[in-house]
């Protein structure tokens, strides 16, 4: 079921009310509907894959229970490490398998062998990458005994399945989430106009800005891309850049906004990434949950910066290309994850070099310097995760130039047309701040905003379900 | 100067009242509605699209009732722009009724014109027409696109053929009365954005009994049609015709039994490029199935058969719409058709 489609407001409209009428003292049975509804919202896409989400809810309930009761060194590696292996690979089964069979094949059929190598040809359960990332952070923690293990198995199941942010995140954290689902929760009025808002907005940004956006982008680089030239390139990657960004911040948004109505508190995901002044400060605000599991859970244990440079580096690295192969099972994902590897290694590198932190303290004028110059290399990351071969990328690289051609022109007017809000909310949150700026309005301001922007998505949000591009990660 | 994490921004939520949320929910709700009661008000559909014009026009026509030994022609866009009334009636002798509106109402919303002819009128007419080109068997409509046809709200449940909307459907058709400027986003988005919010209906003109004039051809355009309707056909999932269109064919030969009136099921024009697809053969053959087996249990329903009129795209506008020279030549055939089985009685 997506967020997008009629189906869901009739959904969360009944989900809602009985949430509300079971009140918080009944929090476990409000629990017990959430994870009914939980399972209702991932099995409308295909009720066989609700088996995966049980299957690593037991493994993980059952292993954090288990660690729990034991002391026993040994036997605490042999079960997180059962764990990881058994989520990883189920992970690794639905998502990877066939890529790297391809990719060997590619590979061997390159040496000028012939392969004939068995694929599964399986489809990719929704939102596998989000749970399976979120019940592992539950296994690790336990293990590191930065968590207790949770004797609600009622709990646990809907910490995995919570259908607010199941699909495509954020990433929860454990021992975020699983305090505020073994408590009653308090639904506060801030709570719910900071919710009504993040939904509101989060639906502009998807239906209207993300949607229009793409059908800028998409016969660009799908049917057209070998006759771009002049400005065409730029207006097709700014398209995705727009499409890509309001597509999965809107999601999260949604998601943020649901869990505030039922008095849930999500990570922020998304931090105005594209006000940030270079690679690192972009991934403390690009998919904030995905970056600090990585952190977390891949960069630290591989020794993070304790190490040398060198070890430093290469350990950034790793954890970026690791990162893009999370996002898809495609080179092109592996090669974005790899380039702001580099962007990272480089920063970090000049950063040593000058014996300068790259966080530093910066004024005004050099806060935008750096944020104009920076999206140059952030355009460029777009365009390797979104053309499907070298000869795309190296066509857009190689035809762009300043020519206005009617083609681009009409992009970047149809662009301007629905990205101006965005632009307007965006430098509200970044001069204050504060990402619930709006709410800063006068009250009959606040009002004729949500107004205009619910008539924005009537008039213009673009109507067929689109799905989020971040569900197939 | 900040430094870079005193730079992310925060959601900082302030101490607000219920009363105050209230409020601005209220607010907003209230501009919503009065700012989509007055976009309806002061561009109505039939002012502002050729299909809403056609669409308020045909309803007009259907609630002025039929003559009780007429013939009136139901159906999709193909049988609007190929169904000459004027051709029928010298033909055939009798007043006729070209009630044919768009393929996106289905046969469902196709039936609620003639339901709408029906209840106006003081007898039933002598013969009902049904002209439906193929992909509108591969369409579906949902409540918002059910609610254009200006059917009361409270009477969608009761109408002919009555198939029992599902809660979603009834949903949406109260939202798009509701909210127009979401039902008819398409209008209301090109007008914004052209500045143009009234049509000249003379480039588009509906005839007084209803028959209306596609004035130009658009060759180039048949074939890529024709290729999406193949698509469209092919992904067609579940039964052909679909459960809805089952039922509301079914519901029409009923009708046609109970009111003692000959209903007469007829393929609408075509591309001879498209009907030379196998893929569209094999999707008619089973929509054709279909229909003889209803009919096969009813006095008064009858398929038209005889073959395909099929046509070249030099008097098409898309596969299925024809150009006023060729609608007579087809409009003289169905005629004939007609004439072969006994129709009118």
């Amino acid at each position: 079921m997506q967020f997008n489609s009629w189906i869901f407001p009739l959904f969360f409209a009944v989900v809602y009310a009985l949430y509300l009428a079971l009140g918080a003292r009944r929090y476990r049975l409000q629990n017990g509907l959430l994870l009914v509804a939980s399972y209702v919202f991932y099995g409308y896409w295909d009720p066989r894959f609700l088996a995966l989400l049980a299957l690593s809810t037991a493994v993980d309930f059952v292993i954090g229970k288990r660690l729990a009761s034991t002391d026993d060194s040994r036997r605490r590696v042999a079960l997180v490490t059962t764990s990881v292996v058994v989520n990883l690979g189920v992970l690794g089964s639905f998502k990877y398998f066939d890529f790297f069979i391809e990719s060997a094949a590619a590979f061997v059929e390159a040496l000028g062998f012939t392969a004939h190598l068995p694929t599964l040809r399986v489809v990719l359960p929704v939102g596998i990458s989000f749970y399976t990332f979120q019940t592992l952070s539950y296994t690790i923690d336990v293990y590191r005994r930065r968590m207790p293990a949770t004797n609600d198995i009622l709990g646990f199941a809907l910490f995995v399945s919570f259908f607010p942010q199941l699909v495509a995140g954020p990433i929860e954290r454990a021992a975020r989430l699983l305090p505020q689902i073994e408590a009653p929760r308090k639904i506060t009025a801030s709570k719910v106009e900071a919710g009504v808002w993040l939904l509101i907005w989060g639906y502009f940004k998807k239906t209207v800005i993300a949607d229009q956006a793409a059908l800028v982008a998409n016969p660009l680089f799908d049917g057209q891309w070998e006759t771009l030239h002049g400005l065409e390139p730029l207006a097709a990657v700014l398209a995705f850049t727009i499409h890509i960004y309001c597509d999965f911040s809107g999601y999260s948004d949604i998601a943020r906004g649901l869990a505030k109505l039922m008095g849930f508190e999500f990570l922020l995901n998304f931090r105005l990434p594209y006000l940030a002044t270079g690679p690192s400060d972009f991934w403390a605000r690009w998919h904030v949950s995905l970056s600090t599991w990585l952190r977390d859970y891949l960069y630290i244990p591989l020794g993070g910066n304790r190490g040398s440079r060198a070890r430093t580096y290469a350990n950034m690295f790793v954890v970026m290309a690791l990162g893009g192969l999370w996002h898809g099972a495609a080179w092109p994902y592996i090669l974005w994850g790899s380039y702001h590897g580099v962007l990272l290694v480089c920063e970090r590198a000049v950063a040593d070099v000058r014996g300068v932190d790259p966080r530093r303290d910066l004024s005004a004028v050099g806060e935008w310097t750096r944020i104009v110059l920076f999206w140059p290399l952030m355009l460029l990351g777009m365009a390797i995760v979104r053309c499907v071969s070298v000869d795309q990328f190296w066509h857009l690289l190689t035809h762009q130039s300043f020519e206005l051609t009617p083609r681009a022109s009409k992009g970047f007017a149809d662009l301007a047309l629905f990205t101006w809000p965005l632009v307007i909310v965006q430098l509200a949150q970044h001069s204050t701040k504060d990402l619930l700026a709006p709410l800063r309005l006068p009250l009959p301001a606040r009002g004729i905003l949500f107004a205009s922007l619910i008539l924005g998505m009537m008039v213009f949000g673009v109507r067929e379900p689109v799905e989020f591009f971040y569900f197939q990660f | 100067m900040a430094t870079a994490d005193e730079r992310l921004p925060l959601e900082r939520e302030r101490a607000v009242s219920a009363r105050s949320v209230a409020f601005v929910l209220a607010i907003a709700a209230a501009l919503v509605l009065v700012v989509n009661a007055a976009a309806i008000r002061r561009s109505p559909a039939a002012t502002r699209s050729f299909d809403g014009r056609t669409v308020a026009v045909k309803w007009d026509l259907a609630s002025k009732g039929l003559a009780s030994d007429g013939i009136v022609v139901i159906g999709d866009s193909s049988g609007n722009f190929a169904v000459s009334t004027d051709v029928l009636e010298a033909e055939l002798g009798r007043p006729a009724l070209n009630l044919c509106t768009y393929g996106r109402f289905e046969v469902l919303g196709a039936g609620w014109f003639l339901d709408r002819a029906l209840e106006t009128s003081e007898a039933p007419p002598s013969l009902v027409v049904v002209v439906l080109g193929s992909r509108t068997y591969a369409l579906v409509a949902d409540g918002f696109t059910l609610a254009q046809i200006p059917a009361p709200i409270g009477s969608w449940s009761d109408r002919v053929p009555g198939v029992g909307l599902g809660p979603l459907d009834a949903f949406q058709l109260v939202c798009a009365r509701l909210f127009p400027l979401y039902a008819q986003h398409k209008g209301f988005e090109l007008g914004l954005r052209k500045r143009r919010w009234t049509i000249d209906p003379s480039r588009l003109p509906i005839l007084e009994r209803g028959t209306s004039k596609l004035p130009f051809a658009y060759p180039d355009g048949v074939a890529p049609f024709a290729e999406k309707t193949v698509k469209e056909l092919v992904s067609l999932e579940g039964p052909v015709p679909s459960v809805r269109d089952r039922r509301s064919l079914a519901g029409l030969v009923r009708d046609a039994d109970a009111r003692g009136y000959d209903v007469v099921f007829a393929d609408g024009p075509v591309w001879s490029g498209l009907a030379a697809r196998p893929e569209h053969a094999e999707f008619l053959a089973r929509v054709h199935a279909y229909l003889d087996e209803i009919c096969a249990g009813s006095e008064r329903a009858h398929r038209l058969t005889g073959g395909l009129q099929t046509f070249e795209p030099d008097v098409m506008e898309n596969p299925f719409h024809l150009t006023a020279p060729a609608a007579v030549r087809f409009s003289t055939e169905l005629a004939q058709r007609l004439q072969a089985i006994g129709v009118p009685r």
